[in-house]
């Protein structure tokens, strides 16, 4: 079995130089429903990518680019499938910030109530694979006390439950 | 502009204590003992160039109070938190003929009035205070503070002539040659924050406000608020972790969303304000140096934000 097996391309936006105007902002409403509506869509790129990998009793998802003002609402509305079943016994969510180049404060606020309503559901949200910049963000923003950081998805899951990282690896 | 901090903490004035005292002493004198300081000018040059500002002075404790000074023209003061007081002494120091006073409130909470009944200038007939905002309830809740049993000398008893005049938010209104504009902020009460314009400068007063993040209207109105002023007074309260959790709906604000949007409005120097009470010098310090490198690496093709923390006796010009 490969290493992280049948990822998902579940959303790609591409970035806009300015924050949006009222216009923009329905436009993109109507992008997020229908993005709801059918996960795989792709959406004009705004820079930021989510690829999920199911692995055992968890899920790994892989996000990469800027997760800022413009692709924060887009990040939020995809992680909701995901935190509905994010429970104690199951969907336990590794965030995997690798090929995350930025994240500003809206990017962080969504993360934060992530990690409530996966609390209030009993569930566990953490984040591996900070780097760099976002690293500094998250040390200077504080959430690295908020939120349990990880070297890798595969220390993250190894922490978790090691048969998850079994059923991982294949073995 | 010469901006002037009189007061610079957050709703309660605080004192650095004994054990605080001790702890800067022992650090100073261990750093002291590396060299020998043979005259008073040597110590006082090893003090300003070898020691953290965190050990070599304190951010100070008084409530939230800036005086606007302007050659010839009276000074615009910012709320009338503690650090009045120590204004009104500098001036009845200074000389007995008749002042005026311009007066700006950004809401009512009681850390930004409480220095009223300690202004020494408001028992002084002849003197003359205007008192400006756009809350609506300015003078009720300086008559408030100051009736019994909780003052003994009521509101009318004070000898100056004391004035009110509501704003409009949203309105620009010319106070002795500054102009000013008052906008909403998300505070239990109601805030506002003001844009003073003058000279070609543009300085923004903005404490105790929550910026909700969900909505990016609200942070591009605040942007245009802000758009290239020369110096943001910020409310800097809470990390961004504890204003987005445990302290959600306290209506503060941190310095990662300070940097934010400042970076956002082309601002060119953004001053952090109204600092917990509960940090010491050195936790107030790290929040600065932190705002200082979030600018660094979010900073991109931008032109450099200065980012300052503000302390009570802190002079900067605009």
């Amino acid at each position: 079995m490969p290493f992280l097996a049948h990822p998902r391309r579940l959303f790609t936006m591409s970035r806009r130089p300015n924050i949006m105007g009222a216009t923009e902002q329905h436009a993109r409403a109507r992008l997020f429903a229908r993005a709801q509506a059918h996960p795989l869509t792709t959406a004009p790129d705004l820079g930021m990518n989510i690829t999920d990998r199911r692995t055992g009793n968890a899920v790994v998802l892989e996000v990469t680019g800027r997760v800022d003002n413009d692709s924060a609402e887009a990040f939020r509305l995809l992680l909701v499938p995901f935190l509905r079943h994010c429970t104690a016994d199951e969907n336990r969510i590794v965030l995997d910030f690798s090929g995350v180049d930025y994240i500003s404060s809206v990017g962080l606020r969504v993360l934060m109530l992530a990690a409530k309503q996966a609390k209030t559901q009993g569930g566990t949200v953490v984040v591996a694979g900070l780097h760099s910049v976002v690293k500094e963000i998250f040390e200077i923003s504080r959430f690295n006390l908020v939120f349990q950081c990880f070297d890798s998805a595969r220390d993250a899951l190894a922490a978790a439950a090691p048969p998850t990282l079994a059923a991982r690896e294949g073995a | 502009m010469r901006v002037r901090f009189w007061g610079t903490r957050g709703s309660i004035p605080v004192a650095l204590d004994a054990a605080g005292l001790h702890a800067k002493l022992v650090e100073a004198l261990l750093k002291a003992s590396e060299r020998p300081l043979r005259s008073a000018a040597e110590a006082r040059q090893f003090i300003e160039r070898e020691l953290d500002f965190s050990i070599s002075h304190t951010f100070g404790g008084a409530s939230p109070c800036i005086e606007v000074e302007r050659p010839g023209a009276a000074p615009l003061i910012l709320d009338l938190g503690s650090g009045v007081r120590g204004l009104g002494a500098r001036d009845m120091a200074r000389t007995d003929r008749p002042r005026t006073y311009n007066v700006i409130m950004s809401h009512m909470h009681w850390d930004h009035i409480m220095g009223f009944p300690f202004f020494a200038p408001a028992y002084v007939e002849g003197n003359h205070i205007r008192i400006f905002g756009c809350h609506a309830e300015i003078e009720h809740a300086l008559r408030r503070q100051q009736a019994a049993p909780s003052f003994p000398v009521p509101f009318d008893r004070l000898a100056a002539r004391i004035e009110f005049i509501g704003l409009e938010p949203g309105r620009r209104y010319d106070i002795d040659g500054i102009a000013v504009t008052g906008m909403l902020q998300a505070h239990s009460g109601e805030s506002y924050a003001y844009r003073l314009e003058h000279g070609g400068k543009a300085l923004i007063y903005a404490t105790d406000s929550e910026h909700k993040l969900e909505d990016p209207r609200e942070s591009e109105a605040f942007a245009a608020f802000f758009r290239n002023a020369d110096m943001v007074i910020f409310d800097a309260m809470y990390s961004l972790a504890e204003a987005v959790s445990i302290r959600e709906d306290w209506g503060h604000s941190s310095n990662v969303v300070g940097v934010e949007l400042c970076q956002l409005a082309g601002a060119k120097h953004l001053v952090l304000f109204h600092h917990e009470p509960a940090y010491d010098d050195a936790a107030i310090t790290r929040i600065w140096r932190d705002a200082v490198r979030l600018e660094e690496i979010t900073r991109g093709e931008r032109p450099p934000l200065r980012v300052s923390a503000a302390y009570d006796g802190l002079e900067m010009d605009v």
